[in-house]
């Protein structure tokens, strides 16, 4: 077996589930990070968030190979037509090996997804940096040399109020803070990344070794460490990291689409979606979809002003009754019925569902709400 | 012009007392305000030939790089000799950042800029509106050896010099035989009657030459060097798979510090190795040719080819990479007989055939305009400057053969019996070969023996400490009791 393909194999299986199918066509656009609404649904409902934009160069011929493993293996059954599901000897292998090997549930949302690595870039830009102000060594060379980066970072700087020397002392004690609250694993694979005053940082490679992890299964620890990360910050006292957060956070318009950042604006001036799409010179569904990828990255978007309340009831009645109630169904109950209006309503069912189970755990991931 | 004034801005921008061989005619040249094409020796300070007329000569100075890395890497070295007013224009850069170069170009000094960008003409319109010291194309050998396959762009440096107004111009290379220096000149348009040509050997010395013949056993003869080489290194592969897997092997049979460089690696890990490998933490480095341009490690201490390079002049860019303090090195290719098939076919994959040439002009609508296979931006150049597809067709026969050339004269340098440097200098129309010491693997017996310290005891290589705290403690200079007693 090649090197990495081990966990990847197992991380690809727990993205399939017992009840609904799933296409590699389908996979291949969660791994590239496709925004379209379905896609970001997808996403949603089978919970396949650390899965999200992952992979961007991998090709559907390697998925397809990889799935065919797997169904060698009888680990899922099904075809490409009609999708694949788990087995229980599926279900089982993952229960199996992700007990000894981490799995990424701490990725358990759309909002970082797009935020993770130009945050981490500029984060090791920035660690950096104040690193070698606290030397008082201005001749380095940078760690980062994306100039985007290098250049988002240094707007930050020169819009604080502080010296160097300030900021510096300042980092160093948040940054300290904020890392001890992590687990010891994600602190030491954040840490060893860093790249500061006579010290590079370690590559992904060289840290899986330590960690005696596959290349693939650190790649997706890293990306949960960043999460973590991200999280710890937000809920921390930590004034100038959150705000060096904020900072990056805008520079990706808060990870949706630029176009989507701009009707968002509009929307929390409080215009209607007829007025975004008026003022924006864009089709009303254009907006109405916008609506959706807003809904769906940001968990905390009030998404009820854009939806009739006696439509919103109705529908969560129905729900009720007929779980498996479908938009055909529901468009004819109510004539006017918009699309929008039926995926906000399965949208905030999904969510109550999570909430009620609590924060997802590894099981969950695998066998949804059926 | 005084010569001590030359040395002496020579020490008080760069800190080097004296000039190196060829450096201080060069930069006589362009400060008389004439075109000149520079071939220096791999590892001579060619920068400087640019760099420091710059301060003699009232505008800006343009340069044309053809990488990314390596553009960015004279950015930050000018930087870090206290040059501020410098800055760099390429795909990466966004547009914010193109529009505040743009604005702030009357006060830049040096302007690195790629080929594809210096074309646009809201730059070239931008670039007139301010005085122009010179203009300068880096690694001219772009133009032929590389520009053909990958960069078709640097190809249409010409055009951008005549509405730049035929700034003076300076092409620096370190590998050019006389047919490409004839090449570089005609696509820059350089005026004969006022250009000069500095062509400096690109023989190196201090780098010893030797070739092994392996059957069946170069894995074990690439442990073998590795073990018993002192110093740092690096090992050329065609594959990127060889590459990870030889880095794997190494680092569990040698006790080196080992690891693998190509462009599938994460942009920050590759930069990463690079400084890992100038700090001495690595000591091997198994790469593509990904990996050196822009790497400026003085102490590199031998180079080890594992598949047979596709042409001298790449041989040569990349053994000189080895010894830049001037001390002893060697570069050691290792052959198989067979492997020419691989680069064989490498080549067959980097030219576009007359199917896809064909297919290219009948339907230039349906190919998008920026393309990655680097063939079909060869067809697409062809079409775009309006070449007849009959002549773009003989081009590429011409070309092949030209490649076929090249790689069948690496494997007579490899078969050959005699002085090997002489006859890798002939490709390069340098007739004699003056060294007759520890020249080569033909030349002297047991040549490799002055770099095998027998009583030396192999460095092995200590594990990494992942311990988070006191990395922490280290980059920001805190202590223990420090951390404890901070507060946010």
């Amino acid at each position: 077996m090649l090197q990495g393909e081990h966990y990847f194999l197992h991380f690809l299986l727990s993205l399939f589930n017992l009840a609904q199918p799933s296409k590699v066509s389908q996979l291949i656009h969660v791994f590239h990070g496709r925004r379209t609404p379905s896609m970001l649904f997808k996403v949603e409902q089978e919970k396949l968030y650390p899965a999200f934009g992952l992979f961007k160069s991998m090709t559907r011929e390697a998925l397809e190979q990889s799935a065919e493993q797997l169904v060698k293996k009888e680990w899922i059954k099904g075809s490409e037509q009609n999708g694949y599901v788990l087995t229980d000897a599926g279900v089982e292998e993952l229960k199996q090996y992700f007990s000894r090997h981490t799995y990424p549930a701490a990725i358990n949302s759309l909002t970082y997804a797009t935020i993770r690595r130009p945050f981490f870039s500029q984060f090791q830009l920035a660690a950096q940096i104040f690193s070698e102000a606290i030397y008082k060594n201005s001749r380095y060379s940078p760690a980062i040399k994306n100039p985007v980066y290098q250049e988002s970072v240094k707007k930050w700087l020169y819009s604080q109020q502080q010296s160097i020397e300030e900021l510096s002392g300042k980092w160093a004690v948040e940054l300290l803070q904020v890392i001890e609250q992590l687990p010891d694993t994600t602190a030491t694979v954040l840490v060893s990344k860093l790249t500061g005053h006579q010290l590079v940082g370690f590559t992904n490679r060289q840290i899986a070794d330590q960690l005696l992890m596959e290349p693939i299964e650190f790649q997706i620890v890293l990306e949960q460490a960043i999460e973590q990360l991200i999280d710890q910050i937000k809920s921390s006292e930590a004034a100038l990291l959150t705000q060096f957060l904020s900072h990056v956070q805008k520079t990706v318009y808060y990870g949706l689409s630029k176009s989507t950042f701009m009707t968002a604006v509009l929307l929390k001036k409080g215009l209607s979606i007829e007025a975004v799409a008026q003022k924006r010179q864009l089709k009303l569904n254009t907006i109405r979809e916008h609506v959706l990828e807003i809904s769906l990255v940001h968990t905390v978007f009030d998404f009820m002003p854009y939806i009739p309340k006696d439509i919103h009831r109705a529908l969560h009645n129905s729900f009720d009754q007929y779980p498996a109630y479908s938009f055909k169904e529901a468009k004819q109950d109510h004539e006017d019925l918009l699309f929008l209006w039926y995926r906000l309503v399965e949208i905030e069912r999904i969510r109550n569902e999570n909430n009620k189970a609590g924060r997802p755990f590894i099981s969950e991931v695998w066998v949804p709400n059926i | 012009m005084k010569t001590i004034k030359l040395e002496d801005l020579l020490y008080q921008k760069f800190g080097y007392p004296t000039f190196r061989t060829g450096q201080k005619e060069a930069i006589e040249a362009a400060v008389n305000g004439k075109d000149t094409l520079v071939m220096l020796p791999t590892g001579s300070g060619k920068s400087i030939c640019y760099q420091l007329p710059a301060y003699l000569k009232e505008g800006l100075v343009i340069v044309i790089s053809p990488l990314l890395s390596l553009m960015q890497d004279q950015v930050e070295g000018l930087k870090k000799l206290g040059e501020r007013r410098v800055a760099a224009l390429n795909s990466l850069s966004s547009s914010g950042e193109k529009r505040r170069i743009l604005k702030q170009l009357p006060s830049l000094k040096f302007l690195f800029v790629s080929p594809e960008m210096v074309q646009y003409d809201f730059i070239i319109q931008r670039l007139l509106t301010v005085p122009i010291a010179f203009l300068v194309v880096d690694e001219a050998h772009c133009i032929s050896q590389w520009g053909l396959d990958f960069r078709p762009d640097y190809l249409k440096i010409g055009k951008v010099k005549e509405q730049l107004k035929h700034p003076v111009t300076m092409a620096l290379t370190a590998t050019a035989t006389k047919a490409v220096r004839e090449e570089i000149k005609t696509s820059l348009q350089m005026n004969p009657a006022n250009t000069e040509e500095l062509i400096h050997s690109v023989n190196r010395n201090e780098i010893k030459l030797v070739v092994e013949r392996c059957e069946g056993n170069k894995d074990a003869k690439l442990k073998e060097y590795v073990e018993k080489l002192n110093g740092s290194g690096i090992i050329y592969f065609s594959s990127k798979k060889k590459a990870d897997s030889a880095a794997v092997d190494l680092r569990q049979q040698t006790g080196r510090t080992v690891e693998s460089y190509h462009s599938d690696l994460e942009a920050d890990d590759k930069i990463k190795i690079q400084q890992q490998f100038l700090d001495g933490t690595l000591q091997v480095i198994c790469a593509t040719s990904a990996f050196g341009m822009g790497v400026d490690k003085p102490d590199v201490r031998y180079v080890i080819h594992y598949h047979v390079p596709a042409n001298p002049e790449m041989y040569l860019q990349e053994i000189g990479r080895c010894s830049r303090d001037r001390k002893e090195g060697v570069a050691v290719l290792l052959f198989e007989q067979g492997d020419q098939f691989i680069q064989k076919r490498l080549q067959e994959d980097a030219l576009p055939d007359e199917s896809l040439l064909s297919y290219l002009y009948k339907h230039p609508e349906k190919v998008k305009a920026f393309q990655q296979d680097p063939k079909v931006q060869i067809g697409q150049f062809y079409y775009t400057s309006n070449v007849p597809l009959g002549s773009a067709i003989r081009q590429m026969e011409l070309r092949k053969q030209l490649k076929e050339e090249q790689l069948s004269f690496m494997l007579q340098y490899i078969h050959h019996t005699g002085c090997k440097r002489a006859f890798l200098l002939r490709y390069f129309e340098e007739k004699t070969c003056e060294q007759k010491e520890n020249c080569c693997s033909t030349c002297t017996d047991h040549l490799l023996e002055q770099f095998i310290k027998k009583d030396s005891v192999i460095k092995q290589s200590s594990p990494l400490v992942l311990n988070w705290k006191e990395r922490l403690q280290d980059l920001y200079k805190m202590n223990e009791q420090s951390t404890n007693s901070r507060k946010i």
